[in-house]
Formats: structure tokens, sequence, C-alpha cells
């Protein structure tokens, strides 16, 4: 806890305006962290949260909590919609590849069986397969995208206390780039919310 | 959130029972329709064997005729083989459910456990297809048995098969059970029954025990049994599959039709069970435990479900068309037919697995009540559309032969209606026993809170 405490000193650091101090990190507020004692604590400040209008924050907790989503305010995420989209990508690029090329361009007899639209069974195996296939890599590079992964770093990954959050920690991070931010109101917030040990989060640029 | 923690402890003390009389009008109009069908159905197996419909030969076009009693046979067994999935399915859920060691759908397990204890009155109503001027008809190897037992000329039954009939020969084992002339078919018939019915009563059993109790060893029971009966199930509804729908063509051969009666059940099963829960839903009860999550998991497993009965019937079917054997294409070949290949792309195909895989996608629609069960009517729809086409077709006439086929249309809706009144008054009064949902089980409250 001692060593988080000089941390709390850093906003009151004026940053020189020239290359006078070019050895010392330059640093980006990322936002306040806060800790709470329970999920139940966690999940009543996320409401409060979200009823006071924040965009760029987050909740972190061990596990999964249910119904976080709805006390966030979160919508359901547009993933489904790229799945979707990938999905009929597979099948259509499946279905012409076999059917344009082998009944549309160069009829091509196999076993006996017709170059029409009675050979589409024939070519089913292989749009299922693409269809799985387009809808899976786009499920898995469009949530990596979605969550903005991979990185290298997080600043989070900056607090000691943060480390907490895969044992018994629930936090709550109100970012810096959310449009009500505030350096003392939203840490007066946080407080009010019942949060504990609250941290300003900094990054470093350079 | 979405919606509020429910104690078990603020439930009423005996669940929610279904009252019957305020369904009065219903059930007056279920009974008068089975009362009225089955003295028909009667008049129709009795009488009906010197009653003639004329009809064209299939592969000729010359003119044939049939009885009534022929006809209405493939009806019956049509209607029958309907119902006796739905019963399949809600011991295959209720087993599932066990089994699996799952808490969400307690809330809903009361349902599948009353749809599988209708075995009983389903036994009864499959008697008629014991009768030997039934079963010849429908499974022409019982008319061969009888013909080459009767010949005389050969010392059994084997050997009279052996010089007439070289593949019956092969199956004579299997088919009568090692019973001499006795088709074996008959003994299997019960034993199917009896391990389906055991499995059904055994978990109500447990479930309504507890109701009163709260006691939790019944739930251990029941997790136990439903391990070891999981097999036995897996066998009566294969063989039932191949006794009673593939048997009717004993020259055509799949290994994979006891797995497409499966599916079938399943997802019919779970969709009649999405439209029991809602319209119960909807007329005032399930008020304090019932939530979109429930029904979210349920149309999540109807939606699985579509996928795994597409994944088999279209792998049976493409197994067949492309290896292209004689033996095997012949199912295929006279449901690919005439007004039988329009029937097959869009009402078994399109019907049974595009349209309610697209409309099942969205989650919004999973989660909807009057939407998913909408799609629920469809695919139960489709699945009756199914069973029409594994049965039908075998009786002989084109789809489109007219007017015999009139008739036809009308001896198969009649002993539809006649077995679906039955059922379903027989399910509503055994759902009017007990509660609505197992009141006394310990996993009622997480069931209840369930979020996914």
């Amino acid at each position: 806890m001692v060593s988080v405490l000089p941390l709390l000193l850093l906003p009151l650091i004026q940053l020189p305006p020239d290359s006078a101090m070019a050895d010392a990190p330059l640093k980006r507020t990322h936002g306040y962290l806060a800790e709470f004692g329970s999920v139940a604590e966690l999940f009543h400040a996320a409401e409060k949260c979200r009823d006071a209008g924040f965009r760029f924050w987050d909740t972190h907790s061990p596990f999964p909590i249910h119904g976080m989503d709805d006390a966030m305010g979160i919508k359901k995420s547009i993933l489904s919609l790229f799945v979707l989209i990938g999905g009929c990508t597979g099948a259509t690029v499946a279905i012409l590849l076999q059917f344009g090329t082998q009944v549309g361009l160069y009829p091509t007899v196999v076993q006996g069986k017709p170059t029409n639209l009675f050979t589409l069974p024939a070519y089913f195996p292989i749009s299922f397969e693409l269809t799985v296939l387009f809808s899976a890599l786009t499920a898995v590079f469009g949530s990596m995208a979605l969550m903005k992964l991979p990185r290298l770093n997080h600043p989070l990954f900056n607090s000691v206390n943060f480390q907490r959050v895969t044992d018994d920690g629930f936090f709550i991070c109100i970012e810096q780039k959310d449009p009500q931010f505030h350096p003392e109101k939203t840490k007066a917030f946080l407080e009010g919310l019942g949060g504990r040990n609250i941290e300003l989060i900094e990054d470093e640029v350079a | 959130m979405s919606h509020h923690f429910v104690s078990v402890s603020t439930l009423p003390a005996g669940g929610e029972k279904l009252d019957l009389s305020r369904i009065g009008k219903w059930t007056a109009l279920l009974r008068l329709g089975a009362i009225v069908g089955l003295v028909l159905s009667a008049v129709l197996f009795l009488a009906g064997g010197a009653i003639k419909i004329g009809s064209k030969d299939f592969v000729s076009g010359e003119a044939i005729s049939y009885t009534v009693r022929e006809a209405f046979s493939y009806s019956w067994l049509f209607a029958f083989y309907v119902f006796f999935t739905l019963a399949l399915g809600g011991l295959f859920w209720t087993l599932l459910h066990n089994a699996s060691n799952s808490s969400w759908g307690v809330v809903i397990r009361r349902l599948p456990e009353t749809l599988a204890v209708q075995f009983v009155p389903l036994l009864f109503l499959g008697l008629p297809l014991l009768f030997p001027q039934v079963r010849e008809t429908l499974w022409t190897w019982m008319h061969d048995h009888s013909v080459a037992a009767k010949s005389g000329e050969a010392a059994s039954l084997k050997d009279a098969l052996h010089h007439s009939n070289h593949l019956l020969y092969h199956k004579l084992n299997y088919l009568t059970l090692w019973w001499g002339a006795v088709p074996g078919f008959i003994p299997r018939f019960f034993i199917y029954f009896l391990l389906l019915g055991v499995g059904a009563y055994a978990l109500r059993g447990w479930s309504v025990s507890q109701d009163t109790t709260g006691d939790v060893r019944p739930t251990l029971s029941a997790r136990r049994f439903s391990c070891g009966w999981l097999p036995l199930f897996a066998i009566s509804l294969t063989f039932a599959g191949f006794d009673w729908i593939k048997g009717l063509n004993y020259a055509w051969f799949s290994t994979m039709f006891g797995v497409n009666v499966f599916a079938g059940s399943a997802v019919a099963s779970m969709a009649l069970l999405i439209v029991i829960t809602v319209t119960l839903f909807e007329n005032g009860y399930f008020k304090r435990v019932l939530t979109a999550e429930h029904l979210h998991l349920m149309g999540k497993l109807m939606h699985a479900f579509t996928i795994f009965w597409a994944y088999i019937a279209f792998s049976q079917y493409f197994l067949i068309w492309y290896a292209n054997i004689a033996e095997e294409t012949q199912f295929y070949a006279i449901r690919n037919t005439g007004g039988w290949n329009y029937y097959s792309i869009f009402l078994v195909t399109i019907g049974h697995f595009f349209i309610p895989f697209i409309l099942l996608l969205p989650r919004a629609a999973k989660k909807n009540f009057k939407r998913v069960r909408a799609i629920a009517l469809w695919i139960l729809f489709a699945h009756v559309c199914e069973a029409y086409w594994f049965i039908i077709p075998e009786r002989g006439p084109k789809l489109a032969d007219q007017p015999a086929i009139v008739w036809a249309v009308m001896l198969d809706a009649a002993a539809f209606v006649t077995i679906g009144c039955v059922v379903a008054l027989t399910f509503l009064k055994s759902l009017a026993q007990h509660s609505l949902y197992p009141c006394g089980d310990p996993r009622l409250q997480e069931s209840i809170n369930v979020i996914n």
C-alpha cells in the first residue's frame, strides 16, 4: 500500500514545457480506480455510474457477475452481426466457387449426377464447412478487434492494488477520456459510491 | 437488473396447479373429439375392410383399389408416430436434465415429465397396429412370412423363406426374435413401452415426491437412474424407429434412421414444451417463476436440435444419394418423384430446417414469448410433415393422385385428430394432478433466478 501512495502525488507534479527534463517519463492520466468490498457493492456502484451517464468506464472482478451487463447498461454486442455477415460470406463464396465453376462455367458430370440446381446437395458439405470457418474466424478476430487486442500492456497494470482483481478485488475504473471526467469531481463521486483505495492511474507515454 | 431475485420462501407452499375448470370448454371439446374419433376409428378398422377406394398404380398407371382399412392403417401409424415422438422427446429432456445435473430447467421440468408419461395412453392407442389385418398391411414382411408359413412346402418358415425371399431369410432371426412364426415385432412393441414407461414414471415419481417433502435424495436417485436409463432409451427409440417406420419397407437400409427419429423427437418435443410454457404463462401461470431467460435457453436448445436434425437428415440423404445403391435409394426414389419431390424440398428441407434456423438466429426472437412460440408452432407443423413423409409415401398412390388422395388425406386427418385429442386430454389431466413446477426441488430457487 505504501508503494501506491507516491502515485497519488503525481497529478500535483507540473511537467516542464521544454525538453529540459527529457529523461523524466511523460505521463498521461488514464482514470480513477476505486476498490469495492463485495459483489453487491460493486453491482450497486455500477448502477450508479450507469445512471450518472458515464460512457468510458468499466468494472473488474475475479469472476463473471450475473446481471452486470444490465447494471452497467451495456447494450448487445455488435459481434453477432459481424458473425452473421462472415457466415453469409462463407456460404456465398463456397456456393459460387463450386456451383459457379462446376455448373456455370464448366459443367462437370461427376458420378452421373446432373449439372443443374439438383446438384446442390453435393456442394452442401463444403458450404457448411466454409460457413462455419468464416463465422468462427469472424467471431475470434471480431471479438479481438472489439476488445482492442492484442496489446502489450494496459495502464491498469501500473496499479499494484489492481493485481487483486484476479483474486478477491472488485474495481471500477472511470477513464479520463469520458466527457464527464473531472480530476476532483470524479474522485469525489467514486468516494460517494463507497469506493476505497482510490488511485489515479497514469500511463507512461514516452 | 432485468428481473428481481425471487426467493422460494415467498412462493405459495404447494406450488401452482393447473385449474381444469377454467378450460372446461377446451377439455369438453377434446373429450368430444376423442370419443367421436375413437368410435369412428373403430368403425373404420372393423368395417373398413369391406370398403374399397379406387386409385392408380404408382408405376404402371393401371387402376387399382385398396380398402379403407388398409389406407387407415397408414393414417393410424402416422398419427401414432407423431405423438409417440413427442412423448419420446419429453422423456429425453427429462433424462438429459437429470443426467447432466442441470438446474436451469427445474421450473419447466414438470412439463416434459408429464409429456413422457403419455406413453400409457399411447400404448393403448398403438394396440390396433398389432392386429394381423393391420400389421400385415403396413409391414409387408409379416405378410410374406405368413404366406411362406402357409405354403407348407418347406419344413420351416426359415426354409420357406430361403427359397422365396432371401433377404427376409437373412433378417428372420431379428424379425421373429427366434420365436418361430410369431413376429418378434409384438414382444418388442411391449418391451419399448415397458422401458420408456418405467423411465417416465420413475422420474416423475421422484420429482412429485419432492413437492411435499423437499427432500434432496430423489434428485440424486433421478440423476443416477437417468445416466443408466439413457442407453436403454436410445436403444428403445432406435429399434422402435427401425420396427415401425423403416420396417415399412423391409428392403431398405439406413443405420442413420434411429438418429433421425431421435433428432426429430427432440426438436419437436422442445417446440411443444415452448408452446405449452408460453400458453400457460399467458393464462396467468408461472408468473413468479418463469422469465425470458428460460425461454431463451429452451429456444437455444430448439435451435441447436433444428441444426442437429438437419445435419443427420442431410447426412443420411447425402450418402445414399451419392453412393446411388439401388437398395438404399428406394426410400428417396419414391419421395423424390412427382408431388412428393416438392413436398420433400419445401416442407421437409426448407420447412424443417431453413425457416426455423433463420428465424431463431436473433437472440431477441428466442426471448420474445410470442415470437418463439410462433416459431415453435411452425417446427411442430414441420415435424408432422416429416412424419407424414416417412409413412404415407409407402401407402402407394402418388401425392397428387386424384381422387383417392382426398379420401386418404381425410383418413389421415381423422386419425391425427383422434390420437391428438386423446393424448392432449390425458396430458392435461396428468398435468393438473400436481404442481406445474417442482415446488419442492432443492434447486428451484437457482432455476427461477437463472441468467444465461
